[in-house]
């Protein structure tokens, strides 16, 4: 009984602090018995924009509530991932032993995304994602048949900052789905035959994700098993305001936004 | 910050190659495997996370983040990426993680044991590429 008190008001103390991209709550890990675990509960995505353009962004809040409305969609519906070998789990102890057992893991959250306009890097904390509207972007790169392009969005691979130009992303509506994908570890595909999926990066992007793709955004998303064994969840630390930064200023990358607006 | 985290990943290397025999004949057996270019084999971020995904999926232990780190002493993901190819080769394939898979995960050494050169490739490939700052379009 004392126990039960103490680890309710460490929950509840957990609750209130908890902020950042990833926030998950009623964490379970269901063993069936015959090789297969599945992680469920209620996840909530949260990815801020900020507005960097020189330009009026009108169509802004209709292109955000599109974009959150499509994170939702392409996450939900569960995922069935690779065969993963880690360790046993003691689903009456809650925790996992020092012996190796192979599961196959059945991801079943229940994803809830939120996409909101930040108006200073005050709002953005460590553990944020973040996607940043820029007026142009320099960079080219050549594809798989050594052609070249230019992009209508740049992200920094697997937790970091994303950007799209405000104006493609006008043209282009699912480029910021597209991009915020990369942050969730998602790569680009070139080969011909795949314009339509949503990782198509050569010329309008597609819709399609596959469940290979649901599976490695989840495991981004939960990388870190033991994390299941609490009820509680919110992603550590990233720097994320330090990466923006950092991104905006690399010259290779090219970037043409507002200064004065990164504040 | 960063460079405690170099440091510590360094010393945890040396430790390895001193506890873990990485002798000369071996080293030679990887020298080759990574250094004889295929035609038929293009380096791809895909082909390489598809083997990471076959062998079980190594960031289970091999955490992104090091707040907190899988165990002590256990290298996250990015500190694997910063290994020289060489040195990522000999502690997967020569070593076979210490003596680690022998010993918790036999599953994944049969399945170490099975990947062609090029597989390989791919895999220190996709590893590295978390030391690059890769920057996706
Ligand atoms: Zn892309």
């Amino acid at each position: 009984m004392l126990l039960e008190q103490i680890n309710n008001s460490l929950s509840s103390a957990q609750n209130r602090n908890m902020s950042g991209g990833i926030m998950g709550k009623n964490l379970k890990i269901t063993d069936n018995g015959s090789g297969q675990l599945t992680l469920s509960g209620d996840i909530l995505i949260t990815l801020k924009v900020l507005d960097l353009t020189s330009y009026s962004t009108s169509r802004l809040q209709s292109l955000m509530k599109f974009t959150e409305q499509t994170i939702m969609s392409k996450l939900r519906g569960g995922a069935y991932g690779e065969q993963a070998i880690f360790y046993e789990y003691n689903s009456a102890k809650r925790s996992f032993t020092n012996k190796q057992h192979t599961y196959s893991i059945r991801y079943n959250f229940s994803y809830t995304a939120r996409v909101i306009q930040i108006n200073s890097l005050s709002q953005l904390s460590g553990n944020d994602f973040v996607l940043a509207l820029v007026d142009d972007i320099g960079h080219r790169f050549t594809d798989i048949y050594g052609r070249k392009h230019a992009s209508g969005g740049l992200t920094q691979a697997s937790g970091g900052p994303a950007t799209v130009i405000y104006s493609e992303w006008e043209k282009d509506n699912l480029i910021g789905v597209h991009e915020f994908f990369h942050t969730l570890g998602l790569l680009d595909l070139e080969e011909n035959g795949l314009e339509n999926r949503l990782m198509y990066h050569l010329g309008k992007v597609g819709s399609n994700v596959t469940n290979k793709e649901k599976a490695i955004m989840n495991q981004f998303i939960m990388y870190d098993l033991r994390n299941m064994t609490r009820s509680n969840y919110s992603n550590p630390g990233n720097n994320t305001v330090n990466q923006l930064r950092t991104f905006l200023n690399d010259t290779s990358n090219g970037f043409k936004y507002n200064k004065a607006k990164f504040r | 910050m960063g460079l405690n985290i170099i440091k510590l990943s360094l010393g945890s290397l040396i430790i390895f190659c001193s506890l873990f025999a990485c002798n000369n004949s071996q080293s030679k057996q990887v020298k080759s495997v990574i250094i004889v270019q295929k035609d038929s084999c293009r380096l791809d971020l895909s082909k390489g996370e598809a083997v990471v995904l076959n062998l079980g999926e190594c960031r289970y232990c091999h955490l992104r983040n090091d707040v907190p780190r899988f165990k002590k002493n256990i290298p996250i993901w990015k500190e694997l990426a910063g290994m020289d190819s060489l040195k990522l080769s000999n502690f997967i394939f020569v070593g076979k993680h210490n003596g680690m898979y022998k010993k918790v995960f036999p599953a994944v050494l049969k399945r170490i044991d099975s990947l062609d050169d090029c597989q390989k490739r791919n895999l220190i490939h996709f590893i590295k590429a978390a030391s690059r700052n890769q920057v996706m379009h």
